[in-house]
C-alpha cells in the first residue's frame, strides 16, 4: 500500500509547477496550459482520497470528472479568447496586455 | 410725579429715536429735539426731587427673566442718592446740550451727535433709576457704548478711531471685573436687588472672604469706569471727543458712575475692611499720581482729563475711608464745576479753531470776558476756596481722610489739594493772562455758550452750599435709612488748612507763571528726568503696550500658525494621505495579471500562516 | 389645533422644492419670490407653534409617532414633537432661512439650483430640531450636508472645491461616529430590554438608560464611551477646538446666504445634539464628563479669540468669533445649573441672530468694497454709512452689549458656571474668570477690526459706494430687531425655556 501523503506529494508539486508557470510564463498558450497543469493536480489529490483516504468513496472520482469537463470548456474559451485578442492586438504576450490597471 | 420718575430718562430715548429716522432730515434742528427733551427730563427731575425730599419713594419692578426657581426682574426706584443724581445729569446734560449747538454747528453729522447724546443721555438716567445692580450695569455698559460713539465721533481722525476703542476695551476689562463681582454677588445673595443685597450683606449671609472678593471685583468695575490707577489710560486719550462731551461724559457723569457705583453698593464695601481700603489706595494713589501728570502737561483738555482722573481719585478716597457723603457730595459739586472748566475750555477752543495747546494761548482775559471769569469761578472752585463748591465738598474729604486715620492718605490728600490748586491756576494763567501766542484772534463766543457757562459757574459757587457744617442739609438727605456712620465736616483746622494749601498752590503758580519770580522751566532744567517721566505720564501706555497688547497679538499670532501649520495640519494630512496613499496603491495596479496573482497568493499564505501561528499549529 | 402641524412643517419647504422644480429656470424672478414665499409660509407656521406651545408643561408637545419599519428586533419610527429646548431653534431656523433668501438675491448663477438645494437644506434642519427617533433625526441631520456642500461648492468663492468637500468629509465623519454610536446606543439598549419592544426613540432611550436595574448591561463603561463617542460627533459640528478646521475655510468660501445659516443654524445642531441626545440620555455621563466639557468650552472661548484677533480677512475673524461663541454654549453646559444650561441654549438662539447678521454685513460689504482684507478698507462710515452703522452694531452684539441677546446669554453662563457645584467641576469659578478674560479679547478684536474698518480714513477708491438697498434693510432690521428684543425682554424666550431645563436637570438627581 503506497502512503497517501505520496500522491499529495505529487499533486503538490505538479500544482506549484503549473503555479510557476501562469505567473512566470509570457506566453498565453503557454499559461494556459499551466492551468490545465494546476487542475490536474487538484485531480490527483481527488483521485487519491477517493481510493485510499481516510473516508474512501466515489465522490471524488466523480469531482475529477466534473473537473475534466470544466478544464474542456476552460481550454475551449479561453483560447477563444486568445484568438479574439490575437486578431486584435497582433500578440499573445502576458506583458504587453495591461488594460486592467489604474 | 414721582410715580413717572421712568419718564425722565425716556425724554432723551424718544430724542434719540427720532433723531436716527428723521436727523438727516432735520440737521442742525436736531438740537432743538434733543434740548427740549432734556429740558422736559431736567423738569421732571426736579419736581421728582422735590418729592423725594418730601419723603416719597417709589419702586416698580417687573419679571426679566427667571431661570430654575430664580427671577431676575427690572424696573426703577427712586432714592435719596438717585434723586441728587438725577438733577446732575440732567442739569448739565441740558447746558451741554445748548452748549454744542453753538459748538458743533459747522458739523455736517450734528444730528448725529445729538442723537448719541440722546442715548447717552438716556443711558445714564437709566443707570441712577436702576432698582438693582445688574440693571445699573446694563446701563453701565450703554454708557460705555455712547462713550464710544461719541469719543469716536470724528470717527475718520486716527487718533479718534484709537481713542475710542482704548476707551471702550479698558473699561472692558474692569466691567469684566464687575460681571463677575455681580454674578458672585447673586450667587451668594439669590437677588441683585438692593435692598436684598443690603440686608443680606449686614446680616452677615455672605462670608467674609466672599464679601472681600465680591467688592473687590465690583470695584474692578468702577477702576475702569472712573478711570483709576491702573486702568485709568483710556481717559486722556478720549478727550479726541468733542469737547462738550468731554464735559458731559468724560468729567461729569459717566467717569462719576465708578463713584456712584461705590455709593450705591457701599454696604459690600462696609462690610469688608480691606475692600475698603484697596479702595481708599487706589483712590489716594489715582489722585496723586494724575495730579503729577497734569503738573506738566500742555494740553488744555487732558490737563483738565487729568485733573478729572486726580478728582475722582479723591472721591474714591472719601469713599474708602468712609466719608460716604463726602464722597457723593464732591461727585456733585465737581460734575459741576469739571463740566464748567470743560465747556470753558471748550469755549476757548471753539474761540482759537480748534487749538488746544496753552503754550498757544495767553491773554485771553481781555479777549474772553465771560468765559474768562466762569473759568476763573471753576478753577477756584476745583481749588477748593471759601466759599465755592469745591472748598465744602473737599473740606469734607480732608476730614474723612483725617479721621479715618491713615496719615498716609491724609498726607497724600493734602499734597492732592495742592497740586491741584497749582495746575488749575498754571493753567489759568498760562492760557487767560499774559500776551496772546497765537495766531487767530479769538473774541467772546455767542450767548449760547455763555449761558451755559454762567448758569454752570452760578452752581460751582452754590452747590456747596447744600451741605455746609452749619447746614447739613444733603448729609441727612442721602444718609436717611442708611447705616453709614461720618459727618462730612471736621474741625475748623482742616478747614483752614484746606485754605491754606489751595492758596499756596495758586500762589506758586502765579510766581511761576503769572509773575515770573521763577523760572517756568524751573522743574525741567533742575531734574529732567522726573519732568520726562511726567511728560510720558510714567511711560504707562508703552509699558502697556509692551506687557499686554504685544504679547497677546504675538500669542494671536503663534496659535494662528499651530493651527493652520499643526491642527488644520494634521487635518490636510489625514485627507492628503488618504488620497497619497490611494494614489500609491493604484501604481501598483499595473495590468500585469502575473503580478497580481502572485500578490494574491502571497497573500493568501500570508493568511494561513497567520491563521496558523494564532491556532498554535506552527510556532 | 392643526393636527400634525410640525410634519406639515417639515413638508412645506419640500414641497416648496418640488414646485421650484416644475418651473423653467430661466424664470429667475418666480423661482426666487416662490422660495422666498415657501420659507415666509414655514416662518408663519413655526410662528403659529410657537403662539400655540404650552409653556406651563414640561412634557413633548405636538407630538407624533408613525411607525416606519420593523425589521424584527429593529424598529424605527417616525416620530416628532417639540419641547423648550427645540421651540426656540425651531423658530430661529425658519427665521434665519428666510432672511437668508433674501440675503442670497445678489446669486445670479444657476438660481434654480440654488433655491432648491436652500429649502431642502431648511427642510432637514427643521427636521433634525423635531427628530425625536435617534434613526430620524441622524436622516435629517445628513439631509442637511448635502445641500450645504452643494452651495459651497458651486456657489462659493476662490478655494471652494477644497473647502466644500473639506466640510462635508469632516462633518461627514462626524456624522459616521454618531451613526455608529447611536447604534451602539439601540444595541445596547435593546439588549437591556432583552430585545423586547426595543426602537430608536430618544424618550424611550432615556428611561431605559436612566433605569437602575439595567446597569449590569449598560455599565459604566459602556455609558461614558457611547457619551465620548457621542460628544465628539457633536462637537465636530459645533465645533469644539481642535475639531474646528473645517469651519473658517467653509465660512470663507460659502456665499452670504450659506454662511448666515452654517453660522446661525447648521452649528446650532451640534449644541442641540449635545443637550438633546448626550445629556438627555446620558445625563449622568455628561454631569462625569463636566470639567472636560468646561476644559473645551473656555479653550474654545479663548483660542477662538485669540485667533480671531490676527485674522486678516474680515469674513474669517467673525469664523473665528463663532467658534470663541461656541464656548459658551459648552460653559454652560458644563456647570449643569438651570442658569447655565439655559444660558447655553440662549447662546445657542442669540449666536444664530447675531452671527448670521455678521456674516450678513460682511458680505454686504465685500459686495461693494470686492475685498474682505482687513488692511484695505477704512473710512467705511463715510461712504455706506448705513450698512457700517449695522456693522457696528451686529460688532457690539457679538461683544455682549447689555440690551442685545448676547449679554443675556453670558450672564446666565456666567451665573451658571460661578454657581456650578464643586461635585460637578472642581474649580468651576477659575473657568469662569478664564471665559471673563475671554470676553475682554472679544471686545478687542472686534473693536479693533471696526477701527480699521468702518473708522478711520476713507480710502479713495470705495468713495460713492452705493449704500444700503432697499430689500437689504429686511435681514438687517430682522435680525438685530429680535437680537435686542430678547435683549431687552429675554423673558420671551426664558418662558418657554425654563421648564424644559429644569426638567432636564432633574435627571441627574441634583
Amino acid at each position: 500500500m503506497v502512503s497517501i501523503t505520496l500522491f499529495l506529494a505529487l499533486g503538490a508539486i505538479l500544482f506549484c509547477i503549473g503555479l510557476y508557470g501562469v505567473l512566470t510564463r509570457r506566453h498565453l498558450v503557454i499559461v494556459l496550459a499551466c492551468v490545465e497543469l494546476m487542475l490536474n493536480a487538484v485531480n490527483i489529490n481527488l483521485v487519491a482520497f477517493s481510493s485510499i483516504g481516510p473516508f474512501a468513496n466515489v465522490t471524488g472520482q466523480v469531482f475529477t470528472l466534473f473537473v475534466i469537463s470544466v478544464a474542456a470548456a476552460e481550454v475551449a474559451v479561453g483560447l477563444a479568447i486568445l484568438i479574439a485578442l490575437y486578431r486584435n492586438r497582433d500578440s499573445i504576450d502576458v506583458i504587453k496586455h495591461d488594460l486592467l490597471r489604474w | 410725579m414721582i410715580q413717572n420718575a421712568w419718564l425722565i430718562p425716556v425724554f432723551p430715548l424718544i430724542a434719540f429715536i427720532i433723531l436716527l429716522f428723521f436727523g438727516r432730515a432735520l440737521k442742525e434742528k436736531a438740537s432743538y429735539v434733543g434740548i427740549t427733551a432734556l429740558a422736559l427730563s431736567f423738569i421732571l427731575a426736579v419736581l421728582v426731587l422735590f418729592e423725594r425730599i418730601g419723603g416719597e419713594t417709589y419702586t416698580y419692578v417687573v419679571k426679566w427673566i427667571g431661570f430654575g426657581e430664580s427671577t431676575i426682574t427690572m424696573g426703577y426706584e427712586v432714592t435719596a442718592l438717585n434723586a441728587m443724581m438725577l438733577i446732575v445729569v440732567t442739569v448739565v446734560s441740558l447746558l451741554v446740550h445748548i452748549f454744542s449747538r453753538e459748538y458743533m454747528r459747522e458739523d455736517d453729522r450734528i444730528h448725529v451727535f445729538y442723537s448719541y447724546l440722546g442715548l447717552f443721555s438716556f443711558s445714564m438716567l437709566g443707570l441712577v433709576l436702576a432698582p438693582n445692580v445688574l440693571q445699573l450695569f446694563i446701563f453701565w455698559e450703554l454708557v460705555g457704548l455712547c462713550s464710544y460713539l461719541l469719543v469716536g465721533f470724528w470717527y475718520f481722525k486716527p487718533e479718534a478711531a484709537a481713542a475710542a476703542k482704548k476707551a471702550f476695551l479698558t473699561t472692558r476689562i474692569g466691567d469684566v471685573g464687575l460681571l463677575i463681582g455681580l454674578v458672585l454677588l447673586f450667587n451668594a445673595v439669590g437677588s441683585f436687588e438692593y435692598s436684598a443685597v443690603y440686608s443680606a450683606v449686614e446680616a452677615g449671609l455672605v462670608g467674609d472672604t466672599m464679601v472681600t472678593i465680591i467688592a473687590i471685583c465690583i470695584f474692578l468695575g468702577a477702576v475702569g469706569k472712573s478711570a483709576q490707577f491702573p486702568l485709568h489710560v483710556w481717559l486722556p486719550d478720549a478727550m479726541e471727543g468733542p469737547t462738550p462731551v468731554s464735559a458731559l461724559i468724560h468729567a461729569a457723569t459717566m467717569v462719576a458712575a465708578g463713584v456712584y457705583l461705590v455709593g450705591v453698593m457701599y454696604p459690600v464695601f462696609l462690610a469688608s475692611s480691606t475692600a475698603m481700603t484697596v479702595v481708599a489706595y487706589t483712590g489716594a494713589i489715582t489722585a496723586i499720581f494724575a495730579a503729577t501728570i497734569a503738573l506738566v502737561n500742555t494740553d488744555i483738555k487732558r490737563i483738565l482729563a487729568y485733573s478729572t482722573i486726580s478728582q475722582l481719585g479723591y472721591m474714591m478716597l472719601a469713599l474708602g475711608t468712609g466719608g460716604y457723603v463726602a464722597g457723593l457730595f464732591h461727585l456733585m459739586t465737581h460734575a459741576f464745576f469739571k463740566a464748567l472748566l470743560f465747556l470753558g475750555a471748550g469755549s476757548v477752543i471753539f474761540a482759537l479753531h480748534h487749538r488746544q495747546d496753552i503754550r498757544k494761548m495767553g491773554g485771553l482775559w481781555k479777549r474772553m470776558k465771560v468765559t474768562s471769569v466762569t473759568f476763573l469761578i471753576g478753577a477756584l472752585a476745583i481749588a477748593g476756596i471759601f466759599p465755592l463748591a469745591g472748598f465744602w465738598s473737599k473740606e469734607g474729604i480732608l476730614a474723612a481722610a483725617w479721621e479715618g486715620g491713615d496719615m498716609f492718605l491724609f498726607i497724600i490728600a493734602v499734597v492732592t489739594a495742592f497740586m491741584t490748586a497749582f495746575y488749575m491756576f498754571r493753567l489759568f494763567f498760562k492760557a487767560f493772562t499774559g500776551e496772546f501766542r497765537g495766531d487767530h484772534e479769538p473774541h467772546e463766543n455767542t450767548k449760547l455758550m455763555t449761558i451755559p457757562l454762567t448758569v454752570l459757574a452760578i452752581l460751582a459757587v452754590a452747590a456747596g452750599f447744600v451741605n455746609t457744617p452749619f447746614s447739613l442739609g444733603l448729609e441727612t438727605f442721602l444718609t436717611d435709612g442708611l447705616h453709614v456712620g461720618h459727618q462730612a465736616h471736621g474741625e475748623l483746622w482742616l478747614a483752614v488748612l484746606s485754605i491754606a494749601v489751595a492758596l499756596a498752590g495758586i500762589g506758586l503758580a502765579w510766581a511761576m507763571y503769572g509773575k515770573g519770580a521763577i523760572r517756568e522751566d524751573f522743574l525741567s532744567q533742575k531734574v529732567p528726568g522726573v519732568h520726562k517721566l511726567l511728560l510720558n505720564k510714567y511711560y504707562l501706555d508703552e509699558l502697556y503696550q509692551k506687557v499686554f497688547v504685544s504679547p497677546t497679538v504675538a500669542i494671536g499670532k503663534f496659535f494662528w500658525e499651530v493651527d493652520r501649520l499643526f491642527i488644520d495640519g494634521i487635518v490636510n494630512f489625514v485627507g492628503r494621505a488618504t488620497r497619497g496613499s490611494g494614489r500609491a496603491f493604484a501604481k501598483r495596479h499595473d495590468g500585469q495579471l502575473q503580478t497580481y496573482g502572485l500578490v494574491t497568493i502571497i497573500g493568501g499564505l500570508v493568511v494561513i500562516a497567520v491563521a496558523f501561528v494564532l491556532r498554535g499549529y506552527i510556532g | 389645533m392643526i393636527p400634525n402641524i410640525l410634519t406639515i412643517l417639515l413638508m412645506i419647504p419640500l414641497a416648496g422644492a418640488v414646485l421650484i422644480l416644475t418651473i423653467p429656470k430661466e424664470n429667475k424672478n418666480v423661482i426666487r419670490s416662490l422660495a422666498i414665499g415657501t420659507s415666509i409660509v414655514a416662518l408663519i407656521v413655526s410662528i403659529v407653534v410657537w403662539g400655540a406651545f404650552d409653556r406651563s408643561i414640561t412634557g413633548l408637545q405636538f407630538a407624533q409617532l408613525v411607525p416606519w419599519f420593523d425589521l424584527g428586533y429593529l424598529t424605527i419610527n417616525y416620530e416628532i414633537g417639540i419641547d423648550g429646548l427645540s421651540m426656540p431653534l425651531l423658530l430661529l431656523t425658519t427665521f434665519v432661512t428666510t432672511l437668508s433668501l433674501f440675503a442670497s438675491l445678489s446669486i445670479k448663477e444657476r438660481v434654480k439650483e440654488f433655491y432648491i438645494s436652500s429649502l431642502v437644506l431648511l427642510t432637514g434642519m427643521l427636521g433634525v430640531f423635531v427628530a425625536l427617533d435617534m434613526f430620524l433625526f441622524f436622516l435629517f441631520f445628513e439631509l442637511t450636508l448635502i445641500p450645504m456642500f452643494f452651495i459651497i461648492g458651486i456657489w462659493g468663492g476662490k478655494a471652494k472645491d477644497y473647502a466644500a468637500f473639506k466640510f462635508l468629509v469632516y462633518t461627514g465623519l462626524g456624522s459616521g461616529i454618531m451613526f455608529i454610536t447611536f447604534i451602539a446606543m439601540y444595541y445596547f439598549g435593546a439588549k437591556a430590554m432583552y430585545f423586547q419592544d426595543t426602537s430608536f426613540s430618544i424618550v424611550q432611550l432615556a428611561e431605559v438608560f436612566a433605569n437602575p436595574a439595567n446597569e449590569n448591561v449598560l455599565t459604566s463603561a459602556v455609558r461614558g464611551g457611547l457619551f465620548l463617542a457621542l460628544f465628539v460627533a457633536f462637537a465636530i459640528k459645533l465645533p469644539v477646538f481642535p475639531f474646528h478646521t473645517w469651519l473658517p475655510n467653509a465660512h470663507v468660501e460659502a456665499p452670504t446666504a450659506a454662511s448666515m445659516i452654517l453660522a446661525g443654524i447648521l452649528l446650532k445642531m451640534g449644541g442641540y445634539g449635545l443637550i438633546r441626545i448626550g445629556i438627555g440620555i446620558l445625563p449622568d455621563q455628561a454631569a462625569r464628563f463636566a470639567t472636560l466639557i468646561a476644559v473645551l468650552g473656555v479653550v474654545n472661548i479663548i483660542y477662538g479669540a485669540l485667533l480671531a484677533l490676527v485674522q486678516t480677512d474680515l469674513k474669517r475673524l467673525v469664523a473665528f468669533s463663532s467658534i470663541s461663541h461656541m464656548g459658551i454654549v459648552l460653559l454652560g453646559i458644563a456647570s449643569f445649573t438651570e442658569s447655565g444650561l439655559q444660558g447655553a441654549i440662549f447662546q445657542l438662539v442669540s449666536h444664530g441672530f447675531i452671527s448670521a447678521l455678521l456674516f450678513f454685513m460682511v458680505g454686504a460689504i465685500y459686495e461693494r468694497t470686492k475685498t474682505r482684507t482687513i488692511s484695505e478698507m477704512g473710512g467705511l462710515s463715510k461712504s455706506i454709512p448705513i450698512l457700517a452703522g449695522f456693522m457696528l452694531a451686529a460688532a457690539m452684539a457679538s461683544v455682549g452689549l447689555p440690551g442685545l441677546s448676547g449679554f443675556v446669554s453670558e450672564l446666565l453662563a456666567f451665573i451658571g458656571i460661578f454657581g456650578a457645584s464643586a461635585e460637578i467641576i472642581p474649580a468651576a469659578k477659575a473657568f469662569g474668570v478664564i471665559a471673563g478674560l475671554g470676553i475682554i479679547l472679544t471686545a478687542a478684536y472686534l473693536l479693533w477690526a471696526m477701527q480699521r474698518t468702518t473708522f478711520g480714513q476713507l480710502d479713495e477708491k470705495f468713495s460713492g459706494l452705493p449704500d444700503a438697498r432697499p430689500l437689504e434693510y429686511i435681514p438687517m432690521i430682522g435680525l438685530f430687531g429680535l437680537s435686542l428684543l430678547i435683549g431687552i425682554y429675554p423673558n420671551i424666550l426664558s418662558d418657554v425655556i425654563n421648564i424644559t431645563v429644569i426638567d432636564i436637570l432633574s435627571k441627574i438627581g441634583g
